[in-house]
C-alpha cells in the first residue's frame, strides 16, 4: 500500500488529469483511480470531498449538479483554465521526479 | 430487521453532529454513500453488510469534517476580514473625507496642511489594504459577485485616483502658503 503522505500529494495532480479526460463526480472518480493503479492508490471515500471543494474554490474546476441515466441526482467536476494550466504543472514535476527516479535505478542495475 | 433507510438517515445524523451542516458536502456524501451500497450489493454482500462497509469506506465523521474545516476555515476567516474590512474603510473613509473637508473649510492655513498630510497617509494605508484584497481575490479563484467585483474597482481605482487628487491639492497649496520652501 501505498504511504497516505504520497496519496494526499498525488490526489490533486491525479484528479485534475482524469477531468482532462472529461467531467465526472465523486465516486467514479474514486473508482477509476482504484481501477487505474490496481487497488494499490486507495483514499478514503470521504476525503475525496474536501479536496475537490478546495480545487473547486482555488478556480481549478467547476461544479455543477445533473441526473445520471439512472436518475441519480450527481454533482459532475469538470477542468477550468487554471487547472489545465495546473495539471501541466503537476506533471511536468511529476515527470521530473519520475525521469530523475528511474535514472538511478538504471544506474544501479549498470 | 435491517432498515436501510433508517440506518443511512443516522449516519446523516451522525455527520451533522460532527459538524459537516452546510447540505452541499452533505448531500455529496449521501449519494457517494447509496452509490457504494449499490456496488457492494451487486457485488454480494446483503444491505447491512454492503452498509456497514460503505460507512467504513467514508470514513469517521469528525475526520471528514476535520478535512472540510481545514479547506475552508483559513480561508472564509480572511475573505471574510478582508472584505468586510474593504467596505468598512471604504464607507468610514467617505465619511471622514467629506468630515474634514468641512472641518478644513473653517481651520486656519496651518491645521489644513497637517490634516491634508494625515489624511493623505491614511488613503495609503487604504489603498494597499485595497490592493492586497484585490491580490487575495485573485489567488482564490477570481470574483465570483459582480457586488464584490464592484467593491474591489472602488478600493482600486478610486482610492488611487483619491490619492492622486489629495497629493496635487496638497502640493499646490503648500506652494502658494509657504513661497520660502
Amino acid at each position: 500500500m501505498i504511504r497516505k503522505e504520497l496519496v494526499a500529494a498525488s490526489a490533486e495532480p491525479l484528479i485534475l488529469s482524469l477531468l482532462a479526460g472529461g467531467e465526472s463526480y465523486g465516486y467514479a472518480i474514486i473508482q477509476e483511480v482504484k481501477a487505474r493503479s490496481g487497488g494499490k492508490l486507495q483514499w478514503t471515500d470521504g476525503m475525496l470531498y474536501p479536496v475537490l471543494h478546495r480545487m473547486e474554490h482555488r478556480g481549478l474546476i467547476k461544479s455543477r449538479w445533473a441526473e445520471s441515466e439512472t436518475g441519480r441526482k450527481r454533482k459532475y467536476y469538470s477542468l477550468k483554465k487554471d487547472g489545465k494550466t495546473a495539471m501541466a504543472r503537476h506533471q511536468e514535476q511529476w515527470s521530473l521526479v519520475h525521469s530523475v527516479l528511474a535514472g538511478l535505478k538504471k544506474e544501479q542495475y549498470v | 430487521m435491517f432498515d436501510l433507510e433508517k440506518s443511512i438517515a443516522e449516519w446523516r445524523r451522525q455527520m451533522l453532529a460532527a459538524g459537516i451542516k452546510t447540505p452541499v458536502p452533505l448531500e455529496e456524501l449521501e449519494i457517494h454513500l447509496r452509490e457504494e451500497i449499490e456496488q457492494q450489493m451487486k457485488s454480494g454482500l446483503n444491505e447491512q453488510e454492503a452498509f456497514t462497509a460503505s460507512v467504513q469506506k467514508i470514513g469517521q465523521a469528525h475526520a471528514v469534517q476535520s478535512e472540510f474545516k481545514k479547506v475552508e476555515a483559513s480561508r472564509e476567516v480572511m475573505r471574510f476580514i478582508v472584505v468586510n474590512l474593504g467596505i468598512v474603510l471604504i464607507l468610514v473613509g467617505f465619511f471622514i473625507f467629506g468630515l474634514l473637508l468641512l472641518i478644513l473649510a473653517a481651520w486656519d492655513e496651518m491645521l489644513q496642511q497637517v490634516n491634508r498630510r494625515r489624511r493623505l497617509s491614511i488613503s495609503l494605508i487604504w489603498a494597499s489594504l485595497g490592493v492586497l484584497n484585490f491580490v487575495l481575490y485573485l489567488q482564490d479563484g477570481g470574483m465570483r459577485k459582480p457586488f464584490q467585483l464592484g467593491v474591489l474597482v472602488a478600493i482600486v481605482v478610486i482610492w488611487p485616483l483619491f490619492i492622486i487628487h489629495n497629493f496635487r491639492r496638497w502640493r499646490k497649496n503648500r506652494s502658494f502658503t509657504s513661497p520660502l520652501t
